[in-house]
């Protein structure tokens, strides 16, 4: 029983059935015709200090999920759970209390900083959250945070425009940092960067984990990026999570047919190793057209009549590796070598 | 020079002007593309790799970009010294180009129809019902499922990687030697992007021609080239053919690009990062471009833009201080 | 695999080599505008108008002033521009200074020198206070239809809808009438008039600080503000407006320009600022009974006119092309 609680403790996020269905418009009047399932009915959770890698192709819900959480986005349906509170319900002044706890670094370097106010100013914000009031302990914080990060001090009257895409990065770090977080969402912190940076960035989250004691929710289509930061992963395809797994056993023990087609199609930098296909091309991409049955249905090349007419479930296959498929939990899915 | 060359890029310059001063993009870059190969130009943004590719169609936009200096021959035509007319005519059907954003490249008011058609008669005379199966024919070659009712769709209706599919389809419309490739599958996810390169290679395969294929992915490098170019701050640094390039890196830079690839091998492992931050081509450091970053830089690199290295078997790299330490 | 040696760097190096030189905002401001010629002729044009406003208005007013606007020399009437008085007609006070009519007299032997200066202040005040007015309410209806617009009011119908319609019912209007329906209702006074002008212009300024806060609500910046935690109120304006806030100047620097124009246009009809008080509006109306007999009480208003308004056109444009983001990112 010690264990159990002790488990839960460390539990820092658990999110359990997420919704988030947006009405598609059409015509004249601007009438609701269908929704679309952006997000239907995600869980997991993320152990304290821990990094959960949330893996999935443009437009599965990846990004949506990540709004949910910091509750840039009302959820539809389902549970937040922060540190044991249940947050999906708070209103937007309750909430305040767990918003310094949760950051989030985005993508896009220069969408992210606001243009017009300096470096310095953009992190005093969060120092102001904090409730530094005091200008010279503000200033101390600051250059600290900017050091943490790698920047020099020098760096916050200057504006966003004045550096690069990784610099720009950084900064968003320290903003995030800067109001003492113990959750920051990397919603694909390195993809918009030059190769040679994102090992820098890589390195530095890396490294505030083990300072500081972080916990991450990296979201991320790049696998080798995931594959090198992640303990746990979930594969989300269509609004759901397919597959969630230890990294080592997802990598080396993949189980759901999309994962398998997902870890072939990396192209891998070893000369005359081809990725292995068998993913037939994929027709518009139009959640809003209701489907029954397993969302991986059309590009599935295993596919059955039981796959279209009956709902799928995450059924444990291992010590904490869920797959939402019915073969691959009956173990009927070819091993590819 | 050999026989066997249909492009070849010499000492190509291209600079644009920036605010007080000008950036030499590209200064001095020299490759070619020989006969059925697939040749990578890899290096990050603003290395100069898409502007080099661009002047070889003469695409740059003069003025703001100004070529320097160079020769650019296509099968011994000198494509600095055409006319506009002439150049026009060979765009499309001897040198095609494949863009990056598949979405922006296609005219969203046409259908995928009317634009292959519109590539397919540019350079050909062809009747409406020739023209029509022509179509066809080349949306099923890029491997295009239901190719006639596709036909008559907007670029709206397709999904990224059908989009690009059709940018290939138009490229191919000619039958051109060389293709162009710009960074094709940046924009699409990992398993399209499988699907796309494997279309690449076997097109090329079947219709014998060279692709001169650009991108920042060291993986879709190895998965697709023969013959490898890297760029850095507008100037070669290695080059070689694939396992040359990635098992024997000779240059720090790429060395260092190779070992900063993450991947889950790596874990618990620190990455190696390259320090600093890629230079701006308005303001790059004199001597090697690459030796503020550089874990091997002595005196001399500051001061002299270094030489190309023979290696052997055409495996070239520009670091002198590297090429004197090879046997120790 | 490769042979590096992966020689690790010194920890402490610094990332920041910052790629441009380091320059002001205004620095910066000031080299993109300065290529710019005929912005640069327009913010002359506009800086001297303003000073001799401003001088005009301590020359004009007062018991004695220097140049006295309403002062009646019926013996000198319609003397053409650059006129020497006729001394031995004229009282030693009504001499006109310099000693000469500058811009000659109007038909009640007025200098319209005199008359000039006075009406390129009250052009001025129309002018900032009229767009100041419109600006205010603008950006605030803007401000609140787009950060707010999807809060329903009493369930039936969104912030934004309800803004909107107003704009469209707003533009209905042919505005010009509606100002003249106005003014021959309230008593005739320059603060009416500005006030009116004001109330009838400000949908353009709602319109785009609507898109601009649409568009800037959902950029990454402002979702990091709410992740912090930083209030609705300080996001708006702290963190929205100043980036909004560049083509409403630029719209502003144009409606100065029109509410120029409108001004004149109602003292032109008679609906303007009373008499005897001048206006460019009005010394243009008089001089037209008189356009063969005295040209320049027309043609000096009304190229006042043209060329102040054409200054601020070509000004504003000018701050539309430097204020453009996408210009500055390659500057």
């Amino acid at each position: 029983m010690n264990s159990k609680t002790n488990r839960a403790n460390h539990i820092i996020l658990r999110v359990e059935g997420l919704k988030k269905y947006f009405p598609v418009r059409r015509g004249f009047f601007q009438k609701i015709a269908a929704w679309n399932k952006a997000v239907d009915g995600v869980s997991f959770e993320i152990q304290q200090g821990k990094t959960l890698g949330l893996v999935g192709e443009s437009g599965c819900g990846k990004t949506t999920v990540a709004r949910l959480i910091l509750k840039l986005l009302e959820s539809d349906a389902g549970k937040i759970v922060f540190r044991g509170t249940d947050i999906s319900k708070l209103a937007e002044n309750d909430m305040k209390l767990y918003r310094k706890d949760m950051q989030i670094v985005f993508q896009d370097p220069y969408g992210s900083l606001n243009p017009r106010m300096t470096v310095g100013l953009s992190i005093e914000e969060g120092l102001r959250i904090l409730g530094i009031k005091n200008a010279p302990k503000r200033k101390e914080r600051l250059e600290k945070l900017l050091q943490m990060v790698g920047m020099s001090p020098e760096s916050a009257d200057r504006y966003p425009h004045e550096f690069s895409g990784g610099q720009r990065q950084r900064i968003g770090i320290a903003r995030a940092l800067s109001v003492e977080p113990l959750l920051i969402i990397c919603d694909e912190p390195v993809s918009a960067l030059d190769v040679s940076i994102q090992a820098q960035i890589i390195n530095l989250l890396k490294d505030l984990q083990d300072r500081l004691g972080l916990s991450y929710l990296f979201i991320s289509h790049d696998l080798n990026v995931v594959g090198y930061l992640c303990n746990t992963i979930a594969v989300m395809y269509k609004g759901c999570i397919m597959e969630f797994a230890p990294a080592e056993q997802l990598f080396e023990n993949p189980r759901h047919p999309y994962t398998i087609s997902l870890l072939a199609a990396i192209p891998d930098p070893e000369p005359g190793n081809t990725p292995d296909l068998h993913l037939p091309e994929r027709d518009l991409p139009d959640s809003s057209i209701p489907i029954f049955g397993c969302s991986f249905q059309g590009r599935c090349t295993l596919e059955e009549t039981r796959c279209r007419e009956e709902r799928t479930t995450l059924a444990q296959v291992g010590e904490e590796h869920f797959v939402r498929c019915w073969k691959a939990a009956q173990n009927k899915i070819p091993k590819v070598s | 020079m050999t026989n066997d060359t249909l492009l070849s890029v010499k000492d190509l310059k291209v600079y644009f002007p920036a605010g007080d001063g000008i950036a030499r993009a590209v200064d001095g870059v020299s490759f070619e593309v020989r006969r059925d190969e697939t040749v990578c130009l890899v290096g990050e943004s603003g290395c100069g790799k898409t502007v080099s590719a661009l002047s070889i169609l003469r695409l740059n936009p003069v003025p703001p970009a100004e070529i320097a200096g160079g020769r650019i021959m296509f099968d011994g035509q000198s494509l600095l010294k055409l006319d506009e007319e002439s150049m026009r005519r060979l765009r499309g059907k001897h040198i095609a180009m494949v863009f990056q954003e598949p979405l922006t490249s296609l005219n969203p008011v046409f259908t995928i129809g009317d634009q292959i058609g519109e590539a397919v008669s540019i350079h050909e005379n062809i009747g409406t019902e020739a023209l029509h199966r022509r179509c066809v024919q080349l949306l099923k070659s890029v491997g295009m499922p239901f190719p006639e009712q596709r036909l008559k769709d907007y670029p709206h209706q397709l999904s990224g990687g059908q989009r690009q599919r059709v940018m290939i389809a138009m490229a191919l419309a000619c039958a051109p030697r060389l293709i162009i490739a710009d960074e094709p599958t940046t924009a699409l996810d990992v398993t399209v992007q499988a699907q796309i390169l494997q279309l690449f290679k076997s097109i090329q395969k079947k219709r014998s021609m060279s692709l001169l294929y650009i991108t920042h992915d060291l993986g879709v490098v190895a998965n697709i080239a023969d013959r490898v170019y890297v760029m850095y701050a507008g100037a070669i640094v290695e080059q070689g053919n694939t396992v040359q390039i990635f098992r024997h890196a000779c240059h720090p830079y790429t060395q260092g690009l190779l070992a900063s690839l993450p991947s889950r091998l790596k874990r618990g492992k620190r990455l190696y990062s390259i320090p600093g931050v890629v230079p701006n081509p308005a303001f790059k450091p004199k001597g090697c471009p690459f030796h503020p970053r550089c874990p091997y830089a002595e005196p001399v690199c500051r001061e002299e833009f270094p030489e190309m290295c023979d290696y052997g078997d055409g495996h070239l790299a520009r670091c002198p201080v590297l090429f004197d330490k090879r046997d120790l | 695999m490769t042979n590096i040696q992966a020689k690790e760097f010194n920890q402490n190096f610094q990332f920041d080599q910052p790629l441009a030189p380091k320059r002001t905002r205004w620095e910066e401001f000031w080299l993109l505008f300065r290529q710019n010629r005929l912005a640069i002729l327009g913010l002359f044009i506009f800086i001297l108008f303003f000073l001799s406003a401003l001088i005009g208005l301590f020359l004009t007013s007062g018991t004695n002033p220097v140049f006295d606007p309403a002062l009646i020399r019926l013996q000198e009437k319609l003397r053409p521009p650059l006129a020497e008085p006729h001394l031995d007609s004229l009282q030693p006070e009504e001499v006109p200074r310099l000693d000469i009519y500058l811009m000659g007299t109007d038909d009640l032997g007025r200098d319209v020198f005199a008359r000039m200066l006075q009406g390129a202040w009250v052009s001025l005040t129309v002018g900032f206070v009229a767009v100041g007015i419109s600006v205010l309410i603008g950006i605030f209806m803007g401000g609140i239809a787009g950060y707010f617009g999807q809060h329903m009011l009493i369930n039936t119908i969104s912030v934004d809808t309800l803004i909107m319609r107003i704009v469209d019912i707003m533009l209905c209007f042919p505005s010009f009438f509606l100002i003249l329906t106005v003014v021959a209702l309230l008593p005739a006074s320059i603060y009416n008039i500005m006030i009116v002008i004001g109330l009838t212009s400000w949908m353009g300024t709602t319109r785009f600080v609507r898109a601009e806060f649409l568009s800037l609500r959902e950029q990454d910046f402002v979702a990091a503000a709410k992740a912090l935690g930083v209030s609705n109120f300080r996001i708006i304006f702290r963190h929205i407006m100043p980036n909004a806030i560049a083509p409403v100047l630029v719209s502003a620097t144009i409606g100065i320009a029109s509410a120029i124009l409108t001004e004149a246009g109602l003292s032109f009809l008679g609906f303007g600022v009373p008499p005897p008080h001048a206006t460019w509006g009005n010394i243009l109306s008089n001089g037209k009974n008189f356009i063969f007999d005295a040209p320049w009480l027309t043609f000096i208003p009304g190229i006042a006119i043209l060329i102040v308004v054409l200054s601020f056109n070509l000004f504003g444009e000018g701050l539309r092309d430097v204020l453009n983001p996408k210009l500055r990112e390659r500057g």
